[in-house]
Order: structure tokens, then sequence, then C-alpha cells
């Protein structure tokens, strides 16, 4: 079976400015989120993907097709932008109905269908007013019937939760959650991290035109295992603790702050520990035999950084050089 | 072709603004207020002698019709096609659809074309009502027949010179017409046959009733054909079906994005 998305050493310069920088990657097809910060490229790559731009060097094949002037494609493909670009003065409907339409659908069966698609994202007492009366939220949903109103194999959707009220992020979340469940592919851009977490698993992290990571979260929290950690420990004998680590050489530093009513190491009373370490991995199996050897005991233990943020934080750190 | 209708139906919906109803209004007007004002300074110099009547009003009506209300209303609808959909930004959702572009271009092309042609007709209409002219129905055939070659050779002309040069499109086409329409097809050499005045001017001395004085005269010899009417006929539509061409061509070849740094 063809990858949905593959990239071969994709290159794409704007004059010397680069937009996307020597990118590889197999995707099967699935949902992505595709995360990054402003100007790390997002737009680039999803514009290589759609086919409005051609790489300056490199390959891009999305289902199995060079996307660039390819109607085959755009049969098969949804594409959502960030910005909202539609008609001020025709109504939603129309302007769906229309788009349609140049997707080759008869009038009638383009209405009905849009009428069905403006229902589904939540639209149908608006769908007959001028899009130039939506609020933003209206306008985000107006933008996502179009790009599901032919029934796309692949939607791409670029910062599709933007300028959306909670409940509309709700909302959107819970169609593009069913999207996923009917077996359909997705890729979604943004810098929110927390809008694509309720969606998938699978990512892709991009900064400066580069990719940094791929795959599911765990596959990427596996590059973190010689990437600066943080410890955390709520246990007693905290200082005990802090001393075999750094005695090992398994910390590169350690503090202790006291529980509110104790002095610090007090055999009785839980302290938090951080400790910071290049060997997150060895350290977690080295205290599994401290904890039972010392006595002590545990109440909590978690890294810091187990949230997708701390995960992009940490691979642009190393991006950029710093670790 | 579903495509093709729907962006000639939806583009026309669009395109029903009152600025734009006011310029149609104001393009027809404009031959119309020229014939009023002719017929008005005749009637104070004196009128013109009837052997010249024909030719006078052929010649005020091609250019107030075919050359003006035509041009100008297509260079007004074609000439910011790729440009306004880059500015509003709306070009993507064209863009991914399958040959998207390409209808877009045709469907904007027929639309300008329409909004062209039915002012010249209503201009030629309103304008033979007041003219003097012994044969007032050859002279609206043949102004209609011109306006019906002139409003599709135009707006593919802008919808060309809008695809090449989408940033400022309206200054590039105002130039073209000035620079090369009007000034190098009055131009009495060979070069004055690429533009579309030299073919529509050929087709006026062929179609409309002139006088042998002015049909004879220098000016006119240096700057109309002697080739047949089909000739000329073949020419405008081939530049017509070429220029659409070479826009969807260059479309196709140039590459806008969804940045916010667009190519525009």
């Amino acid at each position: 079976m063809t990858s949905m998305i593959s990239l071969q050493n994709v290159t794409r310069l704007y004059g010397t400015v680069l937009g996307v920088n020597d990118i590889s990657l197999e995707l099967p097809r699935g949902a992505y989120g595709l995360l990054g910060p402003n100007g790390a490229g997002k737009s680039t790559l999803l514009n290589l993907l759609i086919g409005q731009l051609r790489p300056t060097r490199g390959v891009v094949e999305v289902l199995g097709m060079p996307p660039r002037n390819n109607p085959t494609l755009m049969r098969k493909l949804g594409f959502c932008p960030s910005f909202e670009g539609m008609y001020a003065s025709v109504s939603g409907l129309d302007w769906v109905t229309f788009l349609l339409q140049m997707q080759g659908r008869r009038p009638a069966a383009a209405r009905l269908r849009a009428i069905e698609c403006m229902e589904q994202v939540g639209m149908q007492d608006a769908m007959q007013r001028p899009i130039a009366t939506y609020s933003r939220g209206m306008r985000q949903r107006t933008k996502l019937a179009q790009a599901i109103a032919h029934e796309p194999e692949l939607l791409i959707l670029d910062e599709p939760f933007s300028g959306l009220d909670p409940i509309g992020r709700a909302q959107m979340t819970d169609l593009l959650r069913s999207w996923i469940q009917n077996g359909r592919s997705l890729i979604i851009a943004s810098h929110v991290l927390h809008e694509i977490e309720a969606l998938t698993q699978s990512f892709l992290l991009i900064s400066g035109g580069r990719l940094l990571a791929s795959g599911t979260a765990e596959e990427v929290h596996e590059l973190l295992f010689h990437v600066p950690a943080e410890l955390l420990l709520r246990c007693t004998k905290a200082r005990r603790i802090a001393a075999l680590a750094l005695q090992n050489g398994l910390a590169e530093a350690a503090s202790i702050t006291p529980s509110p009513n104790n002095q610090i190491d007090s055999k009785t009373e839980h302290d938090l520990l951080r400790i910071e370490t290049r060997s997150a991995e060895q350290l977690a199996k080295s205290l599994m035999e401290w904890i039972p050897a010392e006595h002590a005991v545990v109440l909590e233990m978690r890294t810091a950084d187990d949230s997708l943020q701390s995960l992009f934080n940490s691979l642009m750190k190393i991006h950029r050089g710093e670790v | 072709m579903n495509a093709l209708l729907a962006v000639f139906r939806y583009e026309m919906r669009k395109s029903l603004t009152a600025g734009r109803v006011a310029w149609w209004f104001v393009l027809a007007a404009f031959p119309v207020t020229i014939t009023l004002l002719s017929r008005w300074v005749q009637s104070n110099e004196g009128q013109i002698k009837l052997a010249d009547r024909d030719s006078f009003w052929s010649v005020l009506l091609y250019v107030a019709v075919p050359c003006m209300c035509c041009a100008m209303s297509a260079l007004l609808t074609a000439g910011p096609a790729i440009a306004t959909e880059l500015e509003q930004r709306s070009w993507i959702y064209v863009a991914t659809r399958p040959h998207g572009i390409a209808w877009l271009l045709l469907g904007k092309f027929f639309v300008a074309t329409a909004w062209a042609f039915t002012a010249a007709v209503a201009a030629t209409s309103l304008s033979v009502l007041f003219v003097n002219a012994p044969a007032p129905y050859t002279l609206w055939s043949g102004i209609l027949k011109l306006s019906g070659l002139a409003a599709p050779a135009y707006s593919a002309t802008y919808l060309l010179l809008g695809a090449i040069f989408p940033r400022r499109s309206m200054v590039f086409c105002v130039m073209y017409t000035a620079g090369v329409e009007v000034l190098l097809g009055s131009f009495p050499a060979i070069i004055n046959r690429i533009t579309v005045q030299y073919r529509l001017r050929s087709l006026l001395t062929c179609w409309l009733p002139l006088s042998d004085d002015l049909r004879n005269s220098t000016a006119l010899q240096y700057t109309v054909g002697s080739n047949s009417p089909a000739s000329h006929i073949l020419w405008l539509a081939s530049i017509t079906i070429g220029f659409i061409l070479l826009a969807v061509l260059m479309t196709r070849l140039r590459q806008f994005t969804t940045a916010t740094e667009s190519d525009l």
C-alpha cells in the first residue's frame, strides 16, 4: 500500500530563505498533527502537500501521486487554510455548493450535499446568511464544511481551531474525531499542542523548516533518553537518594524542596527531590534499586516534562544547539 | 462543464454589485452620450452631408462601442480577475479543485465577455435610435458584430495580462491599452497587425458603410488590412483562445501560496 505522504529530501527555498529544509518522511494513512511555532514552515509544508508550491529540491508524493497540478489528487484532498478568504457577499451554503460543483457535482446534488455538510458542522441556522455576517467561529466551520464536502480521502487542516470559542472547539474536535474514527486520514497543523493531543497521538514536530521528530508520542519520547530531563520525586530520604544519583554520575544537578512542615531529609516527611539527568532511563532503573535499599517511601515520581509542550521544547533545544 | 457553469453563474452573481452595475451603465451610456452630443453639434453647426453620414456614424460608433465600451468593460472585469482572488485569498479554495484554476479563468473570461458585450448591445441599440444615418440597421448589426469579436478578444487579452502581472494588473492593462492598442495599433507599420485594433478596424471597412473618400484615405490604407473578413475573424478567434490558454498555462506555472507573504 502506498504511503499517504512521502517526502524525499524536500527543500523549499524562497529566494535565499529556507521554508522547508531537507525533510524526508513516509507517513502511512492515519491522523497526524503537524506542530511547530509560527514561522516553523508548517504552511510551506502544507502548500507543498497540496501542490501549490513546487519543492526546490526533492520529491513530494501525496496518496502516491505528485500533488502539483494533479486533478486526480485534488478529488481526494480536502484543504482548509488558516486564513478565511471567503466571498463575503454570498451565503455559506452557496459557497460550499459552488465549491462542490467545482468538484464536478451536478447543481442539485451539490446543493443537497452542501446542506448536509453545513448541518454537520452546526451551521444549519446560518447557512443561508451572507458570509459577511458570520462570526469567526462560523467561518471556521464553513471552511471545514467545504473541505469535507466532497468526502476526500485526506483532509489537511491549517490551524482549524483558530478563533473558535470553547464550545466551537469542542464541536470541531468531536467532528474531527468522528472523521478519524471513520478511517479517514487527517493532517492538522497547529502551534497549540493540546488541540492536537485531543485528536491524535501521532505527530510531526517542525521548526526552522526542519522536521525535528515524527511518530507517536511514545516514539518521540524514546528520542529523549539522552536529552536532559528532570525527574521529580516526592519521597523520604531525599538527600540520600540525591547523593546516590550524583555519586553514580546519573545526575547533573539535584535540588530538594522540603515539605512545608519539615526539615530536609527527615525520615518521615516527604520532600520534593528534583534531579536533572542526561540518563533518564538509567536513573529510573537505579532508583528502583536505591529506593527499597534505603527504605525510602515514595509518594510521587514523575518526569517534570511529560507534556507535549516540554517534549517540543526539548527538541527545539537540541535543534538550536543549546543541548 | 459543471465546473465552468458553476464558475460562470457564481462569478456573475458575485459581480452583480452596485458598483459593477453602475460601471455597466456608465460604459453603456458613454456612446449614447457621444451620439447625442454629435447630434446636438450637428443641429447647431449644420448637418453632415448625406453621403458622409454613414461614414461619420460608423467611425464614431466604432470608436465608442467596440474600442471604448467593450475594451473598458473587459479591462475592468478581466484585468483584475486573478489579482482579486489572490488579494481576497479565495484563490486556494479553487486551486485545490480538479482543474480549478482553468475553470475559474474560463468562467471569469465568459463573465467579462458577457458584461462587455451586453454593455455594447445596450449602447449600440440606444445610440442607433438617435443617429441620422441612412442605414441604421446596417450600422447596428455591423457594430454589434464588431463588439461580438472585440469583447472576447479584449477579455482574453486582459485576462492574460492579469495572469502575467497579478500585482498591479490594472496598471499594466491600462499601459497595454494606451501603448499597444492605441499607439501601436494606429502606427502605420506592419507591427500594428499584432493588435486587436488592427483586426477590428479592418473588419470595420468590410462590414460598415464607409464613403469611398474615407476608404481611400492614406490613414486607413496603412492601418487596415486588405485580407478577407474570415482571416481577421480567424485571427481574433485565435488570439482569444491562445491568450486564454496562455493565461491558464501562466497560472499553472506560477506558485501562489497560502502563506501570509503571498506571491502577489
